[in-house]
């Protein structure tokens, strides 16, 4: 065992003890033990199953919806539950849970993985099971565009791991085919439709051979069932399938199955289909994962109800700068049959600052038009939000413009039922505390 | 009145972030100037027929699907380079303006031929080039322009034969010009939905595009380009 190792480790654990009352506690500690031994990650030796989730959306609800089923299971499960999914996240994860000998006790290690960071990460370590829950365009700024991450992902995954991959997702279902993997899926459903109702769309072409792509449905975007007109590139066949969906009753069929869980949108429940696949491959009785899916609820963090005054207002975060995540939103806000205002605040870009507001013209918010109360654009690129919902024939009627946080109170005071707040992570607390001031 | 006939390049191929928001810009101040128009999507399996079209529009892809777009384009640089000298208006974005030159060469070292419409060589670098800028266009060079440019190709030896703007404020070196303004051919870095960002760029669009001034009421676009120049330190717009 390499002295260095040692000393990160020890370091990390010291850190992790002092930065928990002071929230430092998620990333820094494994940031300084990598500095202080830089190929950490191959000194960790695991006694159990490592899982690893990754794809441009909804990582963090299947990865925390894995955890709960192998937990609530029996198993002793380690994993990053908040979300600290690059390097110094998923060492300070490792590190709390090892042992000074470098070994990892629990049955399971469930890692939450940024796609663009999982080739640095497993250059160390190989994951037994590798999840990716789909890939599309996101966050222009760091991502560049989804070639150059199917270019990291291949990178990344070594050729002993086995893939759990979406069957419905032409792009992440081709990577790295070499590999052993195993597909699942969601058969059409009541709310799947027969042309994309959504502006973003990443696979009009074959990722194969450039072919026209035909549909027979989707679910969103480009999820659905698919056929390359010119190759025959077809949507896998799936050993895990989701049949049979009633949203409203929140139950659905998993391998002929009856089953429940909390779902509010497709979006959702391909998440949970892919924890309970995943699952089921890391050696979970079938029976027993649907029993605990069954119990899983995605973090108050991402979607909450609460109360201002006597006003019903839900928030509902969104990925930053990722149209499909924002589509997803707007789905659940169509949804909701009662009087309805929806808030959304724009930022400059959160960890660059730029100015881009090109994303906005990938969200279909014209779906949104004439179904709603009022729309109300709010934070620092509000008019840009405006300029856009105008120039796509929004009812401008029905649009409000407050930048200001500050003064977006007497607005809202001017408009009534229930205040749906889309926003991304980074933004939330502000725009809550100034709603609800 | 003949429908203003404009043809989206590639729009299959060529959608990377927020391009549809220049089409969607052109289109609705057309409607609401009672413009009759028609908007058609060509890719690579169809035939090109750019004397068709009052208005090509082309933007910014992943470089494979670049790559791609360019095997085909490059059998019309004929029929475009006529379409071009009889003023065609083209709006051309980000990488696409690779299409348009002499040739692309890749981070490999291969290269394919171009349509030919430029002498500028498009390199595919790999290395991500990211900037806000402020550009004044040399058709109205008292107006500030905004743009996004994110990139991983270059063209060598650059925008300064036919320069479509003066480089007011970057925070990376990028040079004096920005552009590239031919006859009616508009090509620009800056990407996604530069004429909703800029009404100034929309106006000119549209008065090379239908010979006349298209009106419309650009009040929300004007506030909203003023509220991002002034989070730029020290410019004078």
């Amino acid at each position: 065992m390499a002295l260095k190792f040692i000393i990160a480790l020890l370091v990390g654990k010291l850190l992790h003890l002092i930065g928990k009352p002071l929230g430092k506690a998620t990333n820094l500690p494994g940031e300084v033990a990598l500095k202080l031994c830089p190929d950490l990650f191959s000194h960790f030796r695991f006694r159990g199953k490592v899982l690893a989730v990754t794809g441009s959306n909804g990582k963090t609800t299947t990865a925390n919806a894995v955890a709960h089923i192998l937990s609530r299971s029996g198993r002793s499960v380690v994993n990053n539950a908040k979300g600290s999914n690059l390097t110094g996240g998923v060492a300070t994860t490792l590190l709390c849970s090892s042992r000074l000998s470098g070994t990892v006790p629990q049955d399971f290690v469930v890692l939450e993985v940024d796609e663009r960071y999982s080739r640095l990460i497993f250059r160390g370590f190989a994951p037994d099971l590798m999840l990716v829950t789909n890939l599309f365009r996101d966050q222009l700024t760091r991502n560049g565009n989804v070639d150059v991450i199917v270019a990291k992902l291949t990178e990344a995954i070594g050729p002993g791991t086995r893939l759990v991959l979406n069957a419905n997702d032409p792009i992440s279902a081709d990577l790295a085919p070499d590999n052993e993997r195993v597909y699942y899926a969601m058969a059409r459903t009541d709310a799947s439709t027969d042309t994309s109702v959504n502006i973003t769309h990443d696979a009009k072409v074959c990722p194969r051979c450039f072919g026209k792509m035909h549909y027979d449905f989707f679910h969103y975007n480009h999820i659905g069932q698919f056929t390359c007109t010119n190759c025959g590139y077809t949507t896998p066949e799936a050993a895990y399938v989701t049949d049979n969906v009633d949203f409203a009753a929140g139950v659905f069929t998993f391998n002929g199955c009856r089953t429940s869980g909390f779902f509010y949108s497709p979006y959702l429940l391909m998440d949970l289909t892919a924890a309970i696949a995943l699952c089921c491959e890391a050696g979970i009785p079938q029976s027993t994962a649907l029993e605990h899916a069954a119990t899983f609820t995605v973090s108050r963090q991402r979607f909450r109800e609460f109360a201002i005054g006597r006003r019903k207002a839900v928030l509902i975060l969104s990925k930053n700068q990722n149209p499909v995540s924002f589509d997803q939103s707007i789905s659940y806000v169509l949804e909701q049959e009662e009087r309805k205002n929806v808030i959304i605040y724009v930022n400059n870009i959160n960890h660059t600052d730029n100015k881009d507001t090109t994303w906005l013209y990938d969200i279909s918010f014209e779906r949104l038009n004439g179904r709603i109360d009022s729309l109300i654009c709010t934070g620092p690129r509000a008019y840009d939000l405006a300029v856009r919902l105008q120039l796509s024939g929004f009812d401008m009627d029905t649009v409000l413009v407050e930048p200001d946080l500050d003064q977006l109170k007497p607005v809202l005071e001017r408009t009534e039922g229930t205040l749906y707040i889309l926003t991304e992570l980074y933004d939330a607390n502000a725009i809550v505390k100034a709603v609800t001031k | 009145m003949e429908p203003v006939k404009i043809l989206w390049l590639y729009s299959d191929l060529l959608d990377l972030y927020g391009d549809r928001g220049n089409l969607t810009a052109v289109t609705c101040r057309l409607r609401g100037a009672g413009i009759p128009f028609a908007v058609e999507e060509k890719s690579i399996y169809d035939e090109l027929t750019p004397e068709d079209y009052q208005l090509i529009y082309a933007g910014p892809g992943k470089d494979r699907n670049l790559l791609r777009a360019a095997e085909h384009l490059a059998g019309y640089g004929d029929a475009l380079r006529r379409s071009v000298e009889k003023g065609t208006v083209f709006l051309v974005t980000g990488n696409a303006q690779l299409l348009f030159g002499r040739e692309i060469r890749d981070a490999d070292g291969t290269s394919c031929p171009a349509a030919g419409l430029f002498d500028y060589v498009g390199r595919i670098t790999g290395e991500v080039f990211i900037d806000d800028v402020v550009l004044c266009p040399v058709f109205d060079p008292g107006k500030a322009v905004y743009g996004f440019i994110n990139r991983t190709s270059q063209l060598i030896p650059g925008e300064d034969s036919y320069p479509l703007f003066r480089v007011v404020y970057a925070q990376k070196p990028i040079g004096s010009a920005e552009g590239t303004l031919y006859r009616n051919f508009i090509g620009s870095w800056a990407l996604g939905p530069l004429l909703a960002k800029n009404p100034t760029l929309l106006s000119y669009v549209l008065r090379q595009l239908t010979g006349r001034e298209v009106p419309f009421d650009s009040s929300l676009q004007d506030t909203a380009l003023l509220r991002t120049l002034a989070e730029f330190p020290a410019v004078n717009h």
